[in-house]
């Protein structure tokens, strides 16, 4: 008797609070079912034999929620859509090579000035509908139209009137060097001759999209159900904050339909990729993870992930940014000092466990600019020199530099580093300045007024071509890194370079030029991009179907992901 | 019975001394304390803590932010005895120093806060009416803010602030910042949250006293409502404040550790609890003693001053008398 | 009564106004904007183009009044600027209940555990079975959500492996115990001590004491009289936790992958995405001037005495 009143009360209470929150504003509505209607989700019919139906392969692994799944709102390095849609080319294929991929040829004119590329015969949407280039066509413009204001537009510079119509100065897309003359003929002309250009058809940015279901669907059309791509895998279900799932296309025609040995791809969503999915893979709940640098000690000891852990290069880099015309370190010889001074070694495998291997020139060895016999290494004794030399012997009468970084990920502890390296080599302060990462976007997009001393940056090769790190990072007109450095004579050369079509003359060029930023130092790369995974060995082909730019995870690719057991 | 026949003593000696003087609340209270185990164990780990941060360059074996990349993450050794860290410095004297951040982090949020919180409290308890109204709408709508959301803006605001920050005031305020390793922001966004509940808590009391005798019989007298505020009011209010502020104390600690987790806390190189809690939990598997050595002071830290806001409530509270 | 509740009601329009206007302008104070967080720097007229799409290039008190419009009209806040294609209301729809659900079984949980020790610990006033309440209780507060959770998850799921390592398959799942006992630590631990310290109050009253001296067995004097009016004042405390559980539940649901909204409060903040930061916050403020105006009307019912005129 007594108890039920206790009971009955604390019910009570538990109801009104109930009550109460089915009050709250704004109510909570159930959302539209998101799983779409996918004739392939099964396997394949069963031949009428004997023999028992083959499992499906689900490939598993963990990602953090997509923003989209719409090419101009990915930026580059985004790449969870990237097994939903098929580019023109390949240009990530592991020998180096340009193949044909949704284009059966493309071709180059003899000025360099236009590309061609033709078709394949037979190509289809994921809804049945052939693939035409006009889809090309309209991908590529909406990304430049400045309404739609895609994140990349950038990557389309190089073709013919792209900018002008991206900032407005022509409104008429017609202007712009992309035609479909036929639905099976594409034609690019570009403004200069640009050898580069080639390597960003095969980008994520360059994927087409159709404007029918974006027409009809808003910016509802990426959601399951709605979604219609040409890649060898198509969306079959997208729980946002969940997980997403990618089945067969039933109507892929393209030259990877029979490397396509995984049934089912499976993505877990995380918070934070980075922490999250090693436990998820030791719960055997996905079958490859990424090994923060944390747990790396732990990993390289276990007797089974021991054996099962391996390190993919990403053409990309940690870097420093030097002011070059505020004092002090608009002094060449300081720049050098506080260069030779760093430990790189030290901060790869001992702080860092050996996650991140450390740089060797300014560019990473992917890139054709790579020129490691400039670099200037780990050198303290010289460093004291050069520092003596520009007038602070033992680092006396050197100001306390303000140094800039992010907060999170690998920030705070680089930056600490730094700092103990500089003081215990070259005798001189800095002082830490961690910004919130949001923070820290407006800290380095007010550097292009404000003066500042040192600032930390991340930076990853948008294509296998030296312009993505020299000119778009060193080029004065580029007014997103603000280094300050104009040497004319490098400036003249990177932008020869860029439009040289002589691809041993170019990369001589290239090398010249990177041997200048490597003595002159007006920024510095730390360590080297890279990922240490690990990978379940039933899980064949993973690093042939990965990739250095970008970190793509082509599950078609040749010769083609697979689970065997 | 033992107790009754303590305190029996305590007056007693009292009545022997050449004058008996009455004794006041403090001191009953004090008595009271003292029989407490569980709350004399927290008073006693938090001067203990008080002495740890004061002497931290004498006791602390290194220096805090002494780098060694030759000794990373190093399990507890002989030279170590808590072991090393992600840049090979000493856990032990990172924690000594720790005690340094967190103590006064939450020492100085709670001024911040009684600060603001008695004040409004008792302004808009005494005076009433509009007054009254106003300043409890305006308590209302702040409560009604998620107080992470008002954290992390205000932090991100004030670290950008202070370090754009240009004028005399903005920039002493800006090296007191960096001096201290980013704490003024910490203070200051705490403080700014957490006043809310003190203002309650004094209102209360206050709208209580006020109806007493003796205020009547003070304003009847001529007494100013200044006087009658200062002199009458608000030592009466202070026993709640004080227990209300002991147990404010580990909100303030965990909240900092939060904020670490979130890259908004203590700038490095400063050790704070929380900053080193948040790197245990990043090394939980490879280096568990990371998180077991921050962990466990922090966890003792916050038993001690529950144990002691716990007895101090007894203590002070005068009905517990019976 | 009728009049109370209808002018309470009223007075949350000026107070969700006001939240509103603080919320805007503070977050528009903080450094930082909403583009730009893909890794690679974006080109200055991307950030242009993206800040004309959503209007951000227009001054700050026609956003503010196209914000407010659209709450007035539609009820909605536009689109999120990180999540494309889904506007606030649909973010909130879809994760708010996620966040509901978890918090009422963390809330039960927290309910029946911290009830269970206050009482226990009050009427047991210091023994040992009142030590270790308090004891187990201020673990409770004291132990960060985040490392229960990443502690809970390396015990149970991976090395155990009686229990997955997170995600959400609704509330009668196994895979709600892990991020719902996270969760449920510290209002326990909140309720215990109000407890506790509540019972213990109401130990102390003339009528606990007639009913002992009418010779009441002490479990029904507990029961009946103590327990029953110790009640009112966690009321008030349960109320104000439950709103805390459903909203502050970022660390646990990011390293439990629980689809709810408690994420978005912080997220929105970092990522600077003003249309969720603005819909979590009004959400929030929501909820709490909801809940209190719950408490104050289920207080109608549990003690005679309060009536409001």
């Amino acid at each position: 008797m007594s108890r039920r009143v206790t009971i009955l009360t604390i019910t009570l209470l538990v109801l009104a609070l109930l009550a109460g929150c089915a009050q709250a504003p704004p109510t909570a509505t159930p959302r539209p079912p998101t799983a779409a209607p996918k004739p392939t989700d099964t396997p394949p019919p069963p031949p009428p034999t004997d023999t028992p139906v083959p499992e499906p392969k689900v490939f598993r692994y963990a990602a953090v929620e997509p923003d989209s799944l719409d090419p101009s709102k990915g930026g580059s390095g985004f790449a969870d859509f990237q097994n939903l849609y098929e580019a023109l080319v390949d240009t990530h294929s592991k020998d180096g090579e340009i193949k044909p991929l949704a284009a059966e040829s493309f071709e180059q004119s003899a000025d360099g000035l236009t590309w061609t590329f033709k078709l394949r015969e037979g190509l289809k949407w994921s809804d049945g509908q052939p693939v035409v280039a006009e889809d090309y066509r309209y991908a590529w413009l909406r990304q430049l139209d400045p309404a739609e204001a895609s994140y990349a537009p950038d990557m389309f510079y190089a073709i013919k009137n792209a900018k002008a119509f991206n900032q407005g100065e022509i409104t008429d897309r017609n202007q712009v060097g992309i035609q479909a003359p036929d639905e099976r003929t594409l034609i690019v002309t570009l403004e200069k001759p640009a050898p580069f250009w080639i390597q960003h058809a095969g980008n994520t940015d360059y994927f087409p999209v159709r404007k029918d279901i974006i027409e009809q669907y808003g910016d509802q059309w990426m959601e399951a159900g709605n979604h219609v791509g040409n890649g060898p895998y198509m969306l079959a279900e997208w729980q946002h904050d969940q997980k997403l799932v990618f089945v067969k296309n039933p109507h892929y025609e393209g030259p990877w339909k029979d490397t396509r040995h995984i049934d089912r791809i499976e993505i877990t969503v995380v918070q934070d990729s980075q922490a999250q999915g090693l436990p998820l893979y030791e719960a055997e709940e996905i079958d490859v993870a990424t090994v923060p640098s944390t747990e790396l000690d732990r990993v390289q000891a276990d007797s089974v992930l021991g054996e099962q852990w391996r390190l993919s290069d990403i053409a990309g880099a940690t870097l420093l940014l030097f002011d070059t015309k505020n004092p002090p370190t608009d002094d060449l010889l300081v720049r050098q000092a506080m260069a030779l001074a760093i430990d790189r070694e030290t901060l790869a495998y001992q702080v860092f466990k050996g996650a991140y291997p450390p740089t060797t020139s300014f560019s990473p060895p992917s890139l054709s600019s790579y020129e490691p016999t400039s670099f200037l290494g780990y050198d303290p004794a010289k460093a004291r020199d050069l520092l003596a030399e520009a007038g602070y012997p033992n680092g006396e009468g050197f100001p306390v530099l303000d140094f800039t970084y992010w907060s999170i990920w690998r920030g705070p502890l680089s930056a600490q580093t730094l700092q103990a390296m500089w003081k215990e080599n070259l005798n001189i302060d800095v002082t830490l300045n961690p910004l919130e990462p949001q923070a820290m976007r407006d800290y380095r997009i007010s550097r292009e007024t404000e003066p500042y001393n040192i600032y930390y940056a991340l930076q990853w090769a948008d294509i296998a071509d030296p312009s993505t790190w020299h000119n778009s990072q060193l080029d004065p007109d580029q007014n997103v890194r603000h280094t300050r450095y104009d040497n004319p004579e490098y400036v003249q050369l990177i932008r020869d370079a860029l439009n040289e079509t002589d691809f041993a003359k170019r990369k001589e060029m290239y090398q010249q030029a990177e041997a200048m930023v490597n003595q002159e130092v007006p920024m510095l790369t730390l360590l080297q991009e890279a990922i240490v995974v690990v990978v379940k060995p039933y899980l064949k082909n993973y690093d042939e179907v990965t990739t250095t730019i970008g970190q793509l995870t082509r599950v078609a690719q040749p010769p083609g992901l697979d689970i065997v057991r | 019975m033992s107790s009754l026949t303590r305190e029996f003593d305590t007056a007693e000696r009292r009545a022997t001394g050449r004058l008996a003087k009455p004794s006041s609340m403090w001191q009953d209270s004090w008595i009271r304390l003292r029989r407490n185990r569980a709350a004399m164990f927290g008073l006693a780990f938090i001067i203990f803590l008080i002495l740890l941060s004061a002497f931290a360059p004498v006791l602390a074996p290194y220096p805090y932010d002494k780098v060694n990349f030759s000794a990373i993450t190093q399990p507890p050794s002989r030279e170590h005895l808590l072991g090393t860290d992600s840049l090979g410095r000493d856990v032990l004297s990172r924690l000594i120093y720790g005690a340094r951040v967190s103590l006064s982090v939450s020492v100085v949020a709670q001024l911040v806060i009684l600060l603001i919180g008695v004040p409004v409290g008792l302004v808009s308890a005494y005076y009433g009416g509009w007054v009254d109204i106003i300043v409890q709408r305006v308590v209302d709508v702040l409560y009604a803010f998620p107080s992470l959301l008002f954290i992390i803006v205000i932090m991100t605001y004030l670290k950008a602030a202070l370090k754009a920050a240009r004028g005399p005031v903005a920039a002493l305020l800006a090296t007191i910042n960096s001096a201290t390793g980013g704490l003024l922001g910490v203070f200051l966004a705490l403080g700014l949250v957490f006043w809310l509940t003190v203002s309650r808590l004094v209102r209360g009391e206050v709208l209580a006293i006020k109806q007493r005798q003796y205020i009547e019989a003070a304003r009847c007298i001529g007494a100013s409502n200044r006087r009658i505020i200062v002199r009458h009011i608000l030592p009466n209010t202070l026993a709640p404040v004080v227990i209300a502020a002991t147990f404010g104390i580990p909100s303030v600690i965990t909240m900092e550790a939060g904020l670490s987790f979130l890259g908004l806390g203590v700038e490095p190189p400063t050790p704070s609890w929380g900053m080193m809690i948040s790197e245990g939990v990043q090394n939980i598997r490879s280096h568990p003693h990371l998180l077991v050595a921050s962990g466990a002071i922090l966890s003792l830290t916050l038993l001690a001053f529950n144990f002691l806001g716990d007895g101090l409530r007894d203590a002070l509270d005068p009905w517990m008398k019976i | 009564m009728g009049r109370y509740l209808v002018r309470r009601i009223i007075l949350l329009v000026p107070s969700m106004l006001v939240v509103f206007t603080i919320t805007f302008f503070l977050m528009h104070a903080t450094p930082g904007g909403p583009w730009d967080r893909t890794g690679r720097p974006l080109p200055a007229v991307v950030i242009e183009n993206l800040n004309a799409k959503y209007g951000l290039d227009k001054p700050l008190w026609e956003q503010y009044t196209t914000f407010l419009w659209g709450i007035i009209r539609r009820g909605d806040l536009g689109p999120s600027y990180s999540r494309y294609g889904q506007d606030v209301r649909t973010i909130i729809a879809s994760f708010l209940p996620v966040s509901l659900k978890l918090g009422v079984v963390a809330m039960i949980i927290a309910l029946v555990f911290g009830l269970t020790l206050g009482v226990v610990s009050a009427v047991k006033h210091n023994t040992w079975a009142d030590y270790l309440s308090m004891f187990l209780a201020i673990i409770g507060v004291s132990a960060p959500s985040y490392v229960v959770a990443t502690i809970m998850i390396i015990v149970f799921a991976i090395t155990l492996r009686w229990l997955p390592t997170g995600g959400w398959e609704g509330v009668f799942s196994k895979r709600i115990i892990i991020p719902a006992v996270a969760l449920a630590l510290r209002p326990m631990a909140l309720l215990a001590r109000y407890t506790r310290s509540s019972v213990l109050d109401v130990l102390r009253q003339d009528y606990v004491r007639t009913a002992r001296a009418k010779g009441l067995p002490e479990r029904l004097v507990l029961v009946r009289h103590a327990v029953r009016n110790a009640l009112i004042p966690i009321a008030t405390v349960a109320g104000i936790t439950f709103a805390h559980v459903v909203t502050g539940s970022f660390f646990v649901e990011s390293v439990t992958r629980v689809p709810g909204i408690g994420r978005y409060f912080v997220s929105s903040v970092s990522a600077r995405d003003y249309p969720v930061i603005m819909g979590t916050t009004l959400l929030y403020a929501a909820i709490v001037m909801v809940m209190n105006l719950v408490v104050d009307v289920v207080y109608v019912f549990i003690d005679p005495r309060v009536r409001y005129s």
